[in-house]
């Protein structure tokens, strides 16, 4: 594949899948920081792997394997920026934050979101956007079964939490 | 509130930027960033395996320029024995860097191999590199009577380097792995 076409197909699928890319970023990096460099190590994973996408499964099933796993693998990273060990002016800003969200109940459900481990904000975020448990299944290399239970625990919590959220609106 | 409703709220986010992409900037990143990361993965391994042809090469010149060179012959062999540990090392571990699967758990799995491999590397030049080098290098001092001096430096520098490759062991290779393991038994438990 020429360097120009997969530089058009990752515009292209910058252009029509960065909210996804951008929901990853938002549940595991917690600051400007670490948000730009997870983003840009995203989008390098997300550039290395275009030669290898084979249209077998959906591209936003493609991305946000491509993103979770890049994400879960960062957070194991000993110099991320929340651990000051790495001089913020070196950084490269491609991100800026522009809008919050305008229901303040997407912010809350973020928050909720981070309460979880690195491996159930995953399959939240998977959950969230409708994903089936095979699709799931398939993504993390768990079963199904497995999934059920981890799910079913996710969604207790998540309804537990909202009960206090809902009193406190 | 309902799991459904959580749904309608998270799906709200579609039409919405929550950042502005400096595009330019990006692709500078994506290009500096691919490069450094070949290099990285290259540079300890091929790296080593020319240091150390070269030392052989050296070694066995002068072993045979020096017609009573045993120390030198001995040197060479050992050091050439760690160039061809290093080609099969690397041979293998390009070999299985393609048997993991996509998903989460194989990535995992991958990255576990990686750091494991990284921490082969690091003992592996501990006891069989300089351990058997820094043997070396003291018999020949005694063979050949060197200097108080040469002494203190030589096992300084063997002692130096001993301390900083455990140093990167511990500190650096050892927590990335037990941090990976974790993120796999958080995967895997129900």
């Amino acid at each position: 594949m020429k360097e120009s076409e997969q530089r058009q197909i990752f515009n292209d699928w910058l252009d029509g899948y960065r909210t996804l890319l951008f929901k990853v970023i938002r549940a595991y990096a917690f600051n400007t920081d670490d948000q730009n460099d997870l983003f840009q190590d995203v989008c390098l994973q997300v550039y290395r792997s275009i030669p290898n996408f084979k249209a077998e499964s959906a591209v936003s099933t493609w991305l946000y394997r491509i993103a979770l796993n890049t994400a879960i693998k960062w957070s194991t990273k000993e110099k991320k920026h929340a651990d000051g060990h790495q001089e913020i002016g070196t950084m490269t800003q491609v991100l800026e934050i522009r809008d919050e969200p305008k229901d303040e109940r997407v912010a809350w459900l973020y928050s909720e979101i981070k309460k979880f481990n690195e491996i159930d904000r995953s399959l939240t975020l998977l959950l969230l956007d409708g994903y089936s448990y095979k699709e799931m299944s398939l993504m993390m290399g768990i079963s199904e079964s497995n999934i059920g239970v981890k799910i079913h625990r996710i969604k207790k919590q998540l309804i537990e939490n909202s009960k206090q959220y809902d009193y406190g609106v | 509130m309902e799991f459904e409703e959580m749904q309608k709220i998270w799906n709200e986010q579609k039409g919405e930027t929550m950042y502005a992409i400096n595009e330019s900037a990006l692709h500078q990143s994506i290009t500096r960033k691919k490069n450094a990361a070949s290099r990285r993965i290259n540079k300890v391994e091929i790296g080593l395996i020319i240091i150390n042809s070269l030392v052989s090469i050296i070694l066995l010149v002068d072993a045979i320029v020096d017609k009573e060179g045993f120390w030198d012959y001995a040197g060479a062999f050992i050091v050439m024995l760690t160039v061809v540990f290093l080609v099969a090392f690397r041979y293998r571990r390009k070999k299985e860097a393609n048997k993991y699967d996509r998903s989460m758990l194989g990535e995992l799995d991958h990255a576990i191999a990686n750091t494991h491999s990284i921490l082969q590397i690091a003992t592996t030049m501990v006891y069989w590199y300089l351990l058997p080098v820094g043997f070396y290098s003291l018999g020949k001092m005694i063979y050949s009577g060197a200097s108080l001096e040469r002494w203190l430096l030589i096992v300084g520098l063997y002692t130096l380097a001993f301390f900083l490759v455990q140093w990167e062991r511990k500190k650096m290779h050892i927590p990335r792995k037990e941090r990976l393991l974790s993120l796999k038994r958080k995967l895997m438990e129900e």
